[in-house]
């Protein structure tokens, strides 16, 4: 493999590789998320993260997942090594184009139609995109104080440059997931919207992942306890999910 | 030893008295600037009225001169040796020509000195002999007579001594041993701030820019720490400042394809993509003396880039180094080789040296003929002004 390119911003052809890592995601939405992953990207470089379940064979059932690596012992609390290894195996496949994806992410129509236009430029390096909230099912969304993440920008699609030098911040939890060097770079802040379904869950399993917070995070040193404590709201301020074909 | 001190106003002003009490073998000291009798018996530093100085034989003196606005005495006198002492701007000075005479006063010189580090290592991109008045050790670094006074040295007077020394002992002799010894001084402090400020990025960048002159590789993992710290701290308009670095030390290391990379990273202008693809060609057809020189520029590293260049004898090789010269204030050189390259010459260029060779009217026509037809030459004739203006001043201060 030759870290050397030319032109290093291409305008054509660019081969888009989307890398994920996962956790006893089988029964969940895995399986639809690498359906419509195969439908757009060229391949698909996925960390098991010592799943227990039978994740890591559905993965190798889809063929564009080129490369899967399976953990013996979980990396979720050192979670800064989890997304170094992540991206290590993923330019190990030399790619033009990155995607971070989570096992619950769904990229919108028109995001996924717009992708190659997206990747296929020579003026930005990164594209960020809405994300929403989907809250108690896959209707709604919600939308408060707390939970608004859908009114900034998330960057999920880098451009992968080689000898540029990429960087994770050491932390055990809430690692940003592609090396914040990217932030010198230009980007392009894309309208265009990815359902995150992580919350789309029943009542029950809302509060196991409270619980689970709580323990990680008892003082709220990676994120806001008020947040925490909002994932029980009885009332949620829900907004419909209109589609846009 | 002769010294002739071109200061920028009075002797009481006058920032450098200690390094002229350390001057070697010191027989006589002028002052061209304000002084008391008191102030000359107390210093042994006879003064000299400006209009006085050219009755000095100047085949026997230093000059050591403060103020850009010397120039043309400087250049008129013929001094054996220059010594420039480089300052940042005064407040009442216009910084723009301020920066610019200081440049060529720099260029001129046999030896540059500051006090200001910024410059320091600006000087030390741009050309050899380049000394920092400032340092950071507390420790004596040795002593020495003057007289029947005994003087405890700092690191830099030790090296201020030799540098002079230098100039008169051997022509021919390389400035390096000291060169080198301070640029080590520099990177040992900085690297040992790094250890006592580790979320400093600044304290990195500095580390890392003194080993890239001392050619040390490691210089690329103080680069890389400095880029995180900025990242982190959102300091993000550091694209350009770091990459070019990183692709200049990947130069010195050798890797000619990831320096172009690393360049090309930081190109995305119309004339940034076509310099990528200019070192791309050169990087395809083996013209690998050209990619280096290039880099070394674009990285502001101009002493490297014309150290390469001078030894290579193709037009394209000429025309690098001509604009090189041009950054680096060697005006005279880039006018030399741009009238055997093109058969003509940069009219403002060649203005402004008529000019500092008091050769006026010779200017006005340079200036007239550089700027066309259109009133371009407004700006540099109101340039002429201020030049003359700010001399004035400069002998008024002197002279009061």
């Amino acid at each position: 493999m030759s870290s050397h390119r030319w032109p290093l911003r291409k305008t054509a052809g660019n081969r888009l590789t989307a890398m994920m890592q996962v956790r006893n995601e089988a029964g969940r939405y895995l399986e639809q998320v690498l359906e419509e992953l195969s439908e757009f990207v060229d391949d698909i470089v996925i960390i098991d993260d010592g799943s227990t379940d039978h994740t890591a064979q559905l993965c190798r059932s889809f063929a564009k997942v080129t490369k899967l690596v399976t953990l013996e012992t979980s990396l979720f609390n050192r979670e800064w090594e989890l997304r170094q290894m992540l991206w290590d195996l993923a330019v190990s496949t030399n790619p033009d184009w990155l995607l971070s994806v989570d096992a619950d992410e769904f990229y919108e129509e028109a995001a996924k139609r717009e992708m190659r236009r997206l990747i296929d430029q020579d003026v930005y390096d990164w594209v960020s995109f809405r994300l929403f909230d989907f809250w108690g099912g896959t209707t709604h969304y919600r939308e408060d104080e707390h939970w608004n993440i859908h009114t900034k920008y998330t960057r999920t699609l880098v451009r992968y440059l080689p000898n540029f030098h990429y960087f994770f911040p050491k932390m055990d939890h809430h690692v940003p997931r592609l090396p914040l060097s990217y932030s010198v770079l230009p980007g392009f802040l894309a309208e265009l919207r990815v359902k995150h379904y992580g919350w789309a869950v029943s009542p029950e399993e809302l509060h196991r992942k409270y619980s689970r917070y709580l323990e990680l995070d008892p003082e709220g040193r990676w994120g806001s306890l008020e947040q925490y404590q909002s994932i029980l709201d009885e009332q949620p301020h829900l907004v419909e999910w209109r589609e846009e074909l | 030893m002769k010294y002739l001190i071109l200061s920028g106003g009075s002797w009481e002003d006058y920032e450098y008295k200690r390094l002229l009490e350390l001057l070697p073998d010191r027989e006589e000291v002028c002052f061209t600037g304000r002084m008391t009798r008191e102030q000359q018996t107390n210093s042994q530093v006879r003064a000299v009225a400006a209009a006085d100085i050219y009755s000095l034989n100047m085949k026997q003196y230093t000059i050591l001169v403060s103020s850009p606005y010397w120039l043309s005495e400087v250049l008129s006198l013929q001094a054996v040796y220059v010594v420039a002492l480089l300052e940042r701007c005064p407040e009442e000075e216009d910084k723009w020509l301020w920066d610019k005479y200081s440049g060529l006063l720099g260029a001129k010189a046999n030896l540059a000195a500051t006090r200001s580090e910024r410059i320091y290592l600006e000087q030390s991109l741009r050309r050899e002999g380049v000394i920092y008045l400032g340092g950071d050790q507390q420790e004596s670094y040795g002593v020495t007579f003057q007289g029947d006074r005994l003087y405890f040295l700092t690191d830099y007077e030790v090296l201020w001594r030799k540098a002079i020394l230098n100039l008169w002992q051997d022509s021919t002799r390389s400035s390096a041993d000291w060169v080198t010894i301070q640029l080590e001084l520099r990177a040992d402090y900085y690297i040992s701030m790094c250890a006592k400020l580790p979320s400093q990025p600044v304290v990195h960048y500095l580390a890392a820019s003194y080993l890239y002159l001392l050619g040390d590789p490691a210089a690329n993992r103080y680069l890389a720490q400095s880029f995180e710290l900025m990242v982190l701290y959102e300091y993000l308009d550091c694209l350009h400042s770091h990459f070019r670095f990183f692709s200049a030390i990947e130069v010195k290391t050798g890797d000619l394809e990831t320096a172009v990379q690393q360049y090309t990273i930081t190109a995305f202008t119309a004339e940034e993509k076509l310099e990528a693809e200019r070192l791309q060609g050169w990087l395809h057809s083996g013209q690998y003396e050209l990619v280096r020189a290039e880099l070394f520029r674009l990285n502001e590293n101009e002493a490297a880039a014309v150290r390469i260049l001078s030894s290579l004898t193709t037009s394209e090789a000429k025309l690098l180094l001509i604009q090189n010269y041009i950054r680096i204030f060697q005006w005279e050189k880039a006018l030399e080789l741009q009238q055997e390259l093109e058969g003509s010459v940069d009219g403002v260029i060649e203005g402004t040296i008529h000019l500092l060779h008091g050769r006026r009217h010779e200017a006005i026509r340079s200036f007239l003929n550089a700027a066309g037809q259109d009133n371009q030459a407004w700006p540099l004739l109101s340039e002429m002004a201020d030049l003359e203006e700010a001399i004035r001043r400069l002998k008024r201060r002197v002279e009061a």
